[in-house]
């Protein structure tokens, strides 16, 4: 095959020319996702990604190199692009490779009965969706967004000190965003659901649940301004979290860009907050992180207390500890280091005796703005929000336009309850887990 | 660079299921990037991207296939993919004609191309930015600047015969500064980005951008809390154009308009805005970060007025929503790479200038914010509630500038932000972004005077 006698002649010509070690990461994968509007199909998407990515250690630093192309210039760009990248690096600590682990975990993270199912059946239960998401109210009766995806790929690794990984996997997801319309007012709600088996996905389930999110939020009212108990609902303490995971990332504390930074076996959160790290679980599994490091679970924080911030070889080295099995990589990004499944460890009350315990303030469902509104390195966040009132212990009327501002390290440690509803969101391939939570009062922006 | 023969024959296979309409996307693109951290360089990536998109349109349905694979069973592959997914053919498809050599839009030479520069001038131009940030006090704790290149080069074939190339060189200096004093952090960003190579540099300081992104960390470590409430905001120009772009350019975008899920469909010739906005978007503008020749369908790039002294005038169409709305195109079709298909999206965007003079408008505006510097931001173009943060903001007392405050956000709906913009500066600048939307990030320029908003509500710490 053309892609394994190009990396094999790769690392040997990367030896030839002076790399004292030399790999080839590989990215490879197929996917479809079509999208609907009234009814018809209005887009089709599919897809045959490839890249490869080349370090290569020279002069003692590792160059980097990536390509889509396997032509005739490729071999010769990568090397001398990684030679040349090599030659600038003047970073001191040491990256090297790896050689591979004797064990490696056995996760199953690909579903033959998933490459099976027909465009036609994605197609079938994509327009149900669209169909269920446009009758189940007279005021739902068009959608900002309809779409169903499925994509499958393989993680190739092989470098000069013997290591030599494979990895598949696929999953299936489909998402909706209704509009929910009364008078001039309106209001979407996106709701998304995956999974690795074709026939979990519920359209019924999916479009009720964003219907009925989209229409609660009809005639929301603007709060005046002032400091209010907030209550996150698991999907917007989600989104929060997934936001600030990178507090957590050794290689942002090692340059200055966490506050964590030396905070190991310090208390930095309420006693309640136990976060973890498990590569092996959920749809986000995989074997090995980007160096080819096996993958195991881990607490970050253990009733309160940063046990670790996550690592990868090279953040372990310059700190003389172990990798946390944390490494990033992609054919064309350096070696870095990110979440795998990441989550808040559940507390015990259920939402609804959350609501009750906090009996009166504010829950927020929603934020928008997190990219921008939301500062890993201070902590700050002030971001627009919508949701309900708390009162007596129940859910009141809708509220929007507003903004809710804290700060994320305050609120770790202003952790009163949490809920048992674990909740997983995707962002950026990571897999970022929350339940709902209460953190005491935040600054609410209204009139 | 791929014989034009196999596009003809891919092309054809594209409508052999009925289509109406083909169009190849090729891309080869070669990007460098370069960051500094603490002074040293820790990172340096030469990145090779290469593909082709088919997108097929059958009446109002599209298909799009894209692969990396571009020799020619790779892209009949594609083709034949793409053409299964619109059904079967009616009638056997004759055959394509495309033009041996390309429609090229007129273009700016490269004076100093990326290939041509050594590295130890890139590194040089890293160390200026890091030293003179570091340079402005014991409080600046991190420095990251990053040095990025990228030459795309895009053709674009289509069934009607169109042939068209285009060379996109850009290059773009960021500077990241953590001013810390033990306990909190903030941050300072500057960015500069163009449509050309190095010549950049003739244009920028690094040392200016360094301090000035030092400066802006400094004084926000020193902040007080944003109050939270309703009140007068005025905006500076530059990247405060970032609320035209969010508030309003999102929205004028066919991807939202077709669909009708936008807040300002079907108001054409309607007043929509202050009489004082008249709003430009402009893909033309020389040497700017948001432009080019033509556009990821192969329309050549123009000048759009949107809004004229408050009336809508134009939307942003591209080829497929054109035909949803009966519009022709704009030249606004945009995609990050080869792998997206396109759609319409913003280019260089701003707000024309007015004729209020800056201290006037502070001086007259009570107590408020004033948002020297903006963050990025994001909106709901079915509700037009949009959202962004202010990264340097001073609270205004009785018209004189008091203090500055840190963690304030704007929010409020684009149709009563553009209703009450009440002062519109002289002072036009345009800054660069990016822009992330469906079809991809693609480098954009938001622009905009100093301009006032007499009432919106601010998100801040400070309850």
């Amino acid at each position: 095959m053309k892609m394994e006698s190009f990396s094999a002649e790769l690392l040997e010509r990367a030896v030839k020319s002076g790399f004292a070690q030399a790999e080839v990461y590989i990215k490879s994968g197929e996917s479809f996702e079509a999208g609907t509007h009234e009814g018809e199909i209005n887009s089709y998407e599919v897809s045959g990604s490839f890249g490869l990515g080349f370090r290569g250690l020279y002069n003692g630093k590792m160059g980097y190199a990536s390509t889509q192309a396997l032509d005739d210039d490729a071999m010769e760009q990568l090397i001398r692009g990684a030679k040349q990248n090599a030659l600038l690096i003047d970073e001191e600590e040491a990256e090297t490779l790896f050689e591979g682990a004797t064990k490696y975990p056995d996760v199953n993270a690909f579903s033959e009965a998933l490459e099976e199912v027909s465009a036609k059946a994605k197609l079938e239960k994509l327009l149900k969706l669209d169909e269920l998401g446009r009758s189940l109210d007279e005021e739902v009766r068009s959608l900002e967004d309809c779409s169903l995806f499925s994509a499958s790929g393989e993680t190739r690794m092989m470098n000069t000190l013997g290591l030599d990984l494979c990895f598949r996997k696929n999953i299936c997801g489909m998402s909706l965003t209704p509009i929910a319309r009364r008078g001039n007012q309106s209001e979407t709600s996106f709701r998304f659901a995956c999974s690795r088996d074709f026939h979990a996905l519920d359209p019924e389930a999916l479009a009720k649940e964003g219907v009925q999110e989209a229409l609660s939020r009809l005639g929301g009212e603007v709060l005046p301004s002032g400091a209010y108990p907030v209550v996150f609902r698991r999907d917007a303490a989600q989104a929060l979290l997934g936001t600030f995971t990178g507090v957590f990332n050794a290689e942002a504390a090692q340059k200055g860009l966490s506050l964590l930074k030396g905070r190991e076996g310090q208390t930095i959160a309420s006693p309640m907050v136990t976060i973890l790290d498990d590569p092996l679980q959920w749809i986000g599994a995989r074997p090995f992180d980007g160096e080819g490091v096996p993958g195991s679970a881990k607490a970050l924080v253990e009733d309160g207390v940063l046990c670790t911030l996550m690592h990868n070889r090279k953040t372990a080295a310059k700190q003389g500890t172990k990798t946390t099995g944390n490494a990033s990589r992609s054919y064309g990004s350096k070696l870095g280091v990110s979440p795998t499944t990441f989550y808040l460890k559940p507390g015990s009350l259920g939402y609804e005796a959350l609501l009750r315990e906090v009996h009166q303030g504010i829950l927020i469902t929603g934020l928008q703005g997190l990219h921008s509104g939301a500062d890993p390195v201070s902590g700050d966040f002030s971001l627009s929000a919508k949701g309900f009132r708390i009162e007596g212990g129940a859910l009141g009327g809708p509220v929007t336009g507003i903004t809710v501002a804290g700060n994320f390290f305050t609120l770790l440690q202003a952790v009163q309850c949490l809920g048992d509803d674990l909740y997983f969101g995707f962002p950026g391939g990571s897999c970022i887990g929350s339940t709902s939570l209460y953190g005491g009062k935040l600054t609410i922006a209204g009139k | 660079m791929i014989p034009i023969h196999n596009i003809q024959k891919a092309l054809a296979a594209a409508l052999s299921g009925g289509g109406d309409f083909a169009e190849i996307f090729l891309e080869d693109s070669l990007s460098n990037n370069l960051s500094m951290v603490g002074g040293r360089i820790d990172s340096a990536t030469t990145d090779r991207l290469h593909g082709a998109g088919i997108r097929i349109y059958k009446d109002l349905g599209s298909v799009y296939v894209h692969t990396s694979r571009t020799d020619l069973s790779g892209l009949l592959r594609a083709a034949k993919q793409a053409a299964d997914a619109v059904g079967r053919a009616k009638e056997t498809q004759g055959a394509i004609t495309i033009a041996d050599t390309p429609v090229c839009c007129e273009q700016i030479p490269v004076r100093r191309a990326p290939s041509d520069i050594a590295h130890t001038r890139k590194r040089e131009y890293l160390a200026m930015a890091h030293a003179a940030a570091k340079g402005m006090g014991d409080a600046v704790a991190q420095v990251r600047c990053i040095l990025g290149d990228k030459v795309q080069k895009v053709w674009v074939y289509n069934s009607k015969g169109l042939h068209a190339h285009e060379v996109r060189t850009r290059t773009r200096f960021v500077v990241h500064v953590v001013a810390s004093n033990g306990h909190e952090n903030q941050t300072g960003l500057e960015t500069a980005g163009r449509l050309g190579g190095y010549e950049l540099f003739d244009r920028i300081d690094p040392e200016v951008l360094g301090r000035d992104a030092a400066r802006r960390a400094l004084t926000m470590l020193e902040a007080g809390l944003c109050p939270a409430g309703e009140m007068p905001v005025v905006i500076a120009g530059g990247f405060g154009g970032v609320i035209f772009h969010e508030a309003c350019g999102h929205s004028l975008e066919a991807t939202s308009v077709a669909l009708g899920n936008s807040e300002f469909c079907g108001k054409l010739g309607l007043s929509i805005a202050s009489p004082l906005v008249t709003a430009i978007d402009d893909g033309t503008i020389p040497g700017a970060w948001g432009s080019i020749a033509m556009d990821d369908e192969g329309t050549p790039a123009g000048r759009l007025v949107l809004i004229e002294q408050g009336v809508l005038k134009n939307y942003m169409v591209d080829r497929l929503n054109g035909r949803r709305m009966d519009m022709p195109v704009t030249g606004s079709a945009r995609r990050q790479s080869y792998a997206c298909a396109p759609t319409s999206r913003m280019r260089n965007t701003y707000i024309a200038p007015g004729d209020s003079d800056v201290a006037e408008m502070i001086s007259t505006m009570g107590d408020g914010l004033y948002a020297k510097r903006m963050g990025g931001g994001s909106v709901n173009p079915v509700t037009g509630e949009f959202n962004f943060s202010v990264s340097e903001g001073y609270l205004v007392r009785d018209g004189k500038i008091a203090k500055p405050v840190r963690g304030a956000t704007l929010v409020g709906s684009g149709a009563k932000v553009l209703e009450r913009i009440d002062r519109v500066g002289k002072d036009l600048s345009l800054a660069d972004g990016i822009c992330g939307s469906i079809s991809g990030a693609v480098p954009v320029c938001v622009g905009q005077p100093t301009i006032r908003v007499s009432s919106m509500t601010v998100g801040g710490l400070e309850g």
